[in-house]
């Protein structure tokens, strides 16, 4: 049976409580895809938020709210979830996970290698999923995130995505 | 375990050992062309409904999930 839509469901909520994210990662590249052959295999989302306890506190409160736990590297973050824990985190740039343990992964990432938040989230393009409004980094941010970090999975993204758009436009050209 | 299954596992542990290159890539112009094209195409504009990509996403793992090994 095919698993629901979770991303949805996390976007209304995090939607409903004003929190900022922005949409990054493969999952976000994944929604500019043209057709099903640019759209890669993910088990995680990776939302990126802007250095704001508020907000990083707001987010974790809509994880929980959705049936998610929330973990900090192999430990869980514990509680109470406050605004003091926030700053700490905050400060730190610590990596949150939320998870609901049965395939749903999100990361809650406050560093996208190379840009600013506010520089993401001026340029966010709004993508409905099952009627639910997304907020998704531009397609150009998240290759060049990816080259900027330049890790083993990132080259392998993009050398498998760079062929995948060189076959889509050898197709339209064999088209036209 | 298969002869020639247990050479391709060997190749793949050979193959694990090797330097692995980190850092920056520098994106080829080309590439950033295309993006830039497909950012400017009409499915892609603000509002777009992109419920297709998560069905196939998860029809992916959903097929993956259901996968056996033959042996």
């Amino acid at each position: 049976m095919t698993e629901p839509n979770r991303l949805g469901a996390l976007a209304s909520t995090l939607n409903a409580a004003g929190i900022r994210y922005v949409l990054i990662g493969v999952a976000g590249a994944n929604l500019w895809a043209r057709s099903a052959s640019t759209i890669f295999t993910t088990l995680d989302y990776d939302l990126f938020l802007p250095p704001d306890p508020e907000n990083e506190l707001a987010a974790w409160e809509a994880c929980r709210s959705s049936g998610l736990e929330l973990w900090c590297g192999d430990e869980p973050l514990g509680s109470p979830l406050d605004r003091w824990l926030a700053e700490q985190v905050v400060a730190r740039r610590a990596l949150v996970r939320a998870s609901d343990g049965r395939g749903l992964d999100v990361d809650l990432t406050l560093v996208m290698a190379g840009f600013d938040f506010d520089t993401v989230w001026s340029e966010r393009r709004r993508f409905v999923v099952d009627g639910v409004e997304v907020a998704v980094a531009r397609l150009r941010h998240i290759v060049a995130s990816k080259a900027a970090a330049g890790r083993e999975k990132d080259r392998l993204f993009l050398a498998s995505h760079e062929e995948a758009l060189r076959q889509l436009g050898k197709l339209d050209a064999d088209r036209e | 375990m298969d002869p020639s299954r247990k050479r391709l596992f060997d190749i793949l542990d050979e193959v694990r050992t090797w330097p692995r290159p980190t850092g920056p890539v520098n994106l080829r112009p080309e590439y950033l062309r295309a993006v830039e094209e497909i950012e400017a195409r009409p499915e892609n504009r603000s509002g777009a409904d992109k419920s297709w990509v998560e069905s196939t996403r998860r029809e992916f793992r959903d097929l993956i999930a259901r996968a056996k090994p033959l042996d």
